[in-house]
């Protein structure tokens, strides 16, 4: 089996004014990577027409490699949400909604894919919990459903040669770095990463903290990438694994 | 409601990033803004230009009153070249 290449990007924010920013920069993705990942915040408000216009920058790409993608919070605030993931399934951008998928690369590995959003809540000594009133008890519960959705995901992909998880939301707070430390909570969940080391994984990747740092790892030793565009400050990343 | 002489540069702070999450120009969570020395200021990137310009109308129609800075940074897309690959064992 040889090397599975692995292209990510998140935080496209894409809206009307993004047409034609990005296509051209996808133009060789094809012949770097063996599947592109994008996690998460693909439109600026979660507006079907903004799908749209990002469609149109994928539409190649996607053609090309197999892309797939996670929803992130700016592609829930309309209320839309469904219909962007439909919008970019269209032109071949599988969007993972608590949903895993199994691909064959060229190398003839077989990379398994597990895609939830994630959600915040917290790290370990300073993380909600699900007590007191009902809103509260549903923030925290959001991400602990969430969590237990990519745990069956992972544990899904028993055919796997490798495995990625796909987020939106952090696991860890390693790659928080550079944000400030109140916000914490709004960025992701040690829930996640509990998840990810029970079932098992060979790389996460993840956006959401555009002030974070790019590389951690999760307590039990998996890799993790967070590829927000304002950390990458290119493209996209390309991550190559086993 | 603009800002006044009296009001707190926290609450002002505030007021922007709540206008900045708002305006469907931009839907902005993740620009930094402070206030020091009576100077408003801006970091942080956004993807595009159109974006970067909106942030300085919204933030200047916000406060009339402060010199605002917009320091934000429009971030990069280049494409990596194929050397650019991280292994992970
Ligand atoms: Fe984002
Ligand atoms: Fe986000």
């Amino acid at each position: 089996m040889s090397p599975v290449r692995v292209a990510a990007v998140a935080d496209v924010h894409c809206g009307q004014d993004s047409a034609g920013t990005l296509a051209p920069h996808y133009e060789h993705l094809a012949e770097h990577a063996d599947v592109f990942v994008i996690a998460g915040d693909l439109t600026r408000r979660g507006l079907p027409e903004e799908a749209q216009v990002l469609a149109g920058e994928l539409a190649d790409v996607a053609a090309a490699v197999p892309t797939f993608a996670v929803l992130g919070n700016h592609d829930y605030h309309s209320d839309e949400e469904a219909m962007v993931a439909k919008v970019l399934d269209e032109v071949g951008v599988e969007v993972l909604e608590g949903a895993a998928t199994t691909v064959e690369s060229e190398g003839g590995a077989r990379v398994g894919i597990a895609g939830v959003k994630g959600f915040g809540g917290g790290f370990a000594g300073a993380c909600g919990t699900e007590f007191g009133e009902p809103e509260m008890k549903a923030f925290v519960a959001h991400t602990r459903e969430i969590s237990t959705r990519l745990e069956a995901c992972l544990e899904a992909l028993t055919d796997a040669d490798v495995r990625i998880a796909l987020l939106h939301y952090a696991p860890v707070d390693d790659t928080l770095r550079g944000e400030r430390l109140e916000i914490y909570p709004f960025l992701g969940s040690y829930l996640l990463a509990e998840a990810i080391d029970r079932a098992g994984a060979d790389l996460v990747v993840h956006g959401h903290a555009h002030g974070g740092s790019e590389k951690g790892v999760t307590p039990g030793g998996v890799h993790v990438r967070n590829v927000a565009l304002p950390v990458i400050n290119r493209a996209y990343r390309v991550y190559e694994l086993g | 409601m603009p800002s006044t002489p009296t009001e707190p540069d926290d609450y002002v702070i505030g007021r922007v990033q709540q206008a900045l999450a708002h305006d469907p120009r931009v839907n902005e969570l993740d620009v930094t803004v402070t206030i020091k020395g009576g100077k408003l200021f801006l970091t942080g990137t956004v993807t595009t230009e159109e974006r970067c310009r909106a942030i300085t109308e919204i933030v200047c129609r916000e406060c009339p009153d402060l010199d605002v800075h917009n320091e934000v940074a429009v971030v990069s897309l280049r494409e990596p070249d194929g050397a650019d690959v991280e292994e992970l064992t």
